[in-house]
């Protein structure tokens, strides 16, 4: 028997994701044939970019969306940088560091407690347990009540890296600071004597109890070193430069494939975005994003996501903390939920150990920027790390103006449909084959789309005009029970 | 720097999508007014946690939002949060909005009293302003919000009897 299961909209995550799975039954055993995830929202923000003055991008993309807003600051500033060839100041680039990595620190430690932990243990009658599937809870109601106390503390400290962009960066969200050339923001002594409180406080949280927290999941929950484990193909763009010729990094950029033991170089001229099972025009398939187009069609035939399928020599990967920390060789080659999970945890200790660092490394009250000189016609990519993995920005400048933007996100790598070559993506591939104990409540294709953080809000290129969003058919009720699989 | 506002006024959704962001373009031209001595004003955007910080401190809030109620164009809602949300459903964090970020709140924290105000909107589509219907009301929905604020900070002491 064949049943089709759809959780839409699954929750905990950022926007709006609806993921369908076929669930083959053959002698009670259940598992998932196929998988298709489905970004449901058409969004376009490069195109509030086109005919603006350049350095209005770090600003306009900043406000896609209050979750990772540093990021695309970031990727927009070093597109203006390599456009512009701009020098940027030892101190304008640890400050940007510092800026970005709180976004992280905060986004990890939100992820862990808010978004995925609800999977594993039950807790209170409300948000964010609510609503659920209450299966497959294996801690006892202590280790639950001790997991729900360090769940509101994590709330506490995510604060406090929050409040380290804002200390910097001006403001939390959208930060005002990041401008081409550099930052605009001078590192007072007092701002850095108190980050470095704030981080010591993170550092301490991260390294006793998040880490350990994750720790104890993987001991309830081992099989899941063996679930959700996908292509295995992961890319890093790379992020945090060490000095200002961006020599060494904190996250270097490459690509490692399953079942290979090399580290392989980025070709960011190899990457392409494929269209087939998108709601986009087919003559725009597999175009790099320097001429990528953005024309809507829909209905159209076999299409089921506004998400594109970007592409690396033709190859599925996937992108987040697990890639980064893999390709760094700061982690063991191995994609699984536990891995996605611990990964994330060990780059949070990582990452808080090297902002004290830069705390040390920054000149108070140094130079923080050097004017680039500004040509009217330029070409630059942008290239970081978000919290949730690779995120590129390309632009053209033509006539002073801003004449083409395109921006590839994490989620349009891991949650993107099908290929041209019908090929899953990322996350998609992570679902199929999972074996399922209870097809009315599969909580293990949560647990899997949990790990990989999906966060649709600036992935999915608005409603259509003139039509109504999508109908929730939904297996999750406001009460927690389960309303059935669907045919 | 500590010191704490009992009126807490924010400013919610995304500004580049048109009427989406009235809530802070009201928010902003509120700015322009003589600061409120009771009152803070915040502009959130769309990830409603980071208003966690803020509530903690607040008694009284006052969300500015688009409302999509079905009626005309720049028409002025003004309802509890209690009326517009229903109480056991959490989406994402993104979505998880006002409601689900007060679940945050420590236990057996006061919850403030919450007030949602904000227009009709005429459209959410790509945008950076808001559309003609939206920024024609939006100095009424600025001055009743005003009007909200004095009264919240002097509330009318009840005569003796």
């Amino acid at each position: 028997m064949e049943i089709i299961a759809a959780i839409d909209p699954v929750t905990r995550i950022e926007g709006h994701l609806k993921v369908q799975v076929t669930i083959d039954s053959v002698d009670n055993t259940h598992r998932v044939t196929d998988a298709r995830a489905s970004g449901t929202l058409f969004r376009g923000f490069e195109k509030l970019l086109v005919g603006r003055a350049p350095r209005d991008a770090q600003h306009i993309t900043e406000r896609i969306c209050g979750i990772c807003p540093v990021a695309h600051g970031m990727a927009a500033v070093r597109a203006l940088d390599a456009a512009w060839h701009a020098h940027i100041p030892t101190n304008g680039r640890i400050l940007r560091n510092l800026v970005a990595a709180a976004n992280i620190l905060d986004s990890n430690i939100l992820h862990f407690y808010l978004l995925a932990l609800p999977d594993f243990f039950d807790g209170p009658g409300k948000g964010p347990w609510r609503p659920t599937w209450p299966v497959d809870k294996r801690f006892a109601e202590n280790e639950a009540g001790e997991l729900l106390e360090n769940y509101r503390r994590a709330i506490a400290v995510r604060r406090l890296a929050h409040e380290v962009g804002a200390l910097f960066g001006g403001r939390m969200p959208h930060p005002p600071a990041f401008i081409p050339g550099g930052f605009t923001a001078n590192p007072r002594p007092e701002r850095i004597a108190d980050a470095r409180k704030k981080l010591t406080e993170i550092l301490a949280f991260t390294a006793s109890t998040y880490l350990a927290d994750v720790e104890r999941i993987a001991e309830r929950y081992p099989d899941y070193a063996n679930i959700g484990t996908g292509h295995g193909h992961l890319i890093a763009f790379g992020a945090f430069p060490f000095d200002d010729a961006e020599d060494q990094r904190l996250f270097t950029s490459g690509r490692r494939l399953a079942g290979g033991e090399d580290l392989l170089p980025l070709q960011p001229e190899a990457i392409t975005e494929e269209i087939r099972f998108a709601w986009y025009a087919d003559n725009t398939s597999k175009r790099h994003p320097t001429d990528g187009k953005t024309e809507p069609v829909k209905p159209k035939p076999d299409a089921y996501s506004w998400l594109k399928s970007p592409r690396h020599n033709g190859l599925p990967m996937e992108a987040g903390p697990l890639a980064r920390m893999v390709i760094s060789g700061r982690y063991p080659f191995q994609t699984s939920v536990l891995d996605r999970l611990r990964a994330r945890a060990q780059e949070t200790r990582l990452i808080a150990e090297q902002c004290l660092q830069w705390l040390d490394q920054l000149t108070p009250n140094g130079p923080v920027y050097q004017k680039p000189d500004m040509p009217e016609t330029a070409e630059g990519v942008g290239m970081t790390e978000a919290p949730r993995g690779a995120l590129g920005h390309w632009l053209r400048i033509e006539k002073g103006r801003i004449a083409h933007y395109q921006i590839i996100t994490p989620t349009t790598w891991n949650a993107g449909p099908r290929d041209d070559q019908d090929v899953p993506g990322p996350l998609e591939q992570a679902l199929i084959g999972t074996t399922i104990r209870n097809p009315d409540q599969p909580i293990e294709v949560l647990r899997i789309i949990h790990s990989m953080d999906p966060c649709l809000d600036c992935a999915v290129h608005t409603m259509t005009p003139g039509e109504a969003g999508p109908k929730i058919v939904s297996l999750l009720q406001p009460n927690g029970s389960s309303a059935g699989a669907i045919q | 720097m500590t010191r704490s506002y009992p009126i807490l006024v924010l400013g919610l959704g995304n500004e580049l999508l048109q009427d989406d962001g009235l809530g802070i373009h009201a928010l902003r031209m509120l700015r322009l007014q003589p600061p409120p001595a009771e009152a803070i004003l915040a502009e959130i955007g769309t990830a409603a946690l980071n208003a966690l910080p803020f509530l903690e401190d607040a008694r009284h809030v006052i969300a500015l939002d688009a409302i999509a109620a079905g009626d005309p164009p720049g028409t002025l809602h003004h309802y509890t949060l209690q009326e517009l949300v229903p109480t056991s459903i959490s989406g994402g964090l993104h979505d998880l909005g006002l409601h689900g970020v007060l679940q945050m709140l420590p236990q057996g924290h006061p919850i403030p009293t919450i007030e949602v105000w904000g227009l009709e909107p005429a459209s959410t589509e790509l945008g950076l302003e808001p559309t003609h219907e939206v920024a024609r009301a939006l100095p009424n929905l600025v001055q009743c919000v005003s009007g909200r604020i004095a009264e919240l900070s002097h509330p009318a002491t009840r005569p003796h009897t």
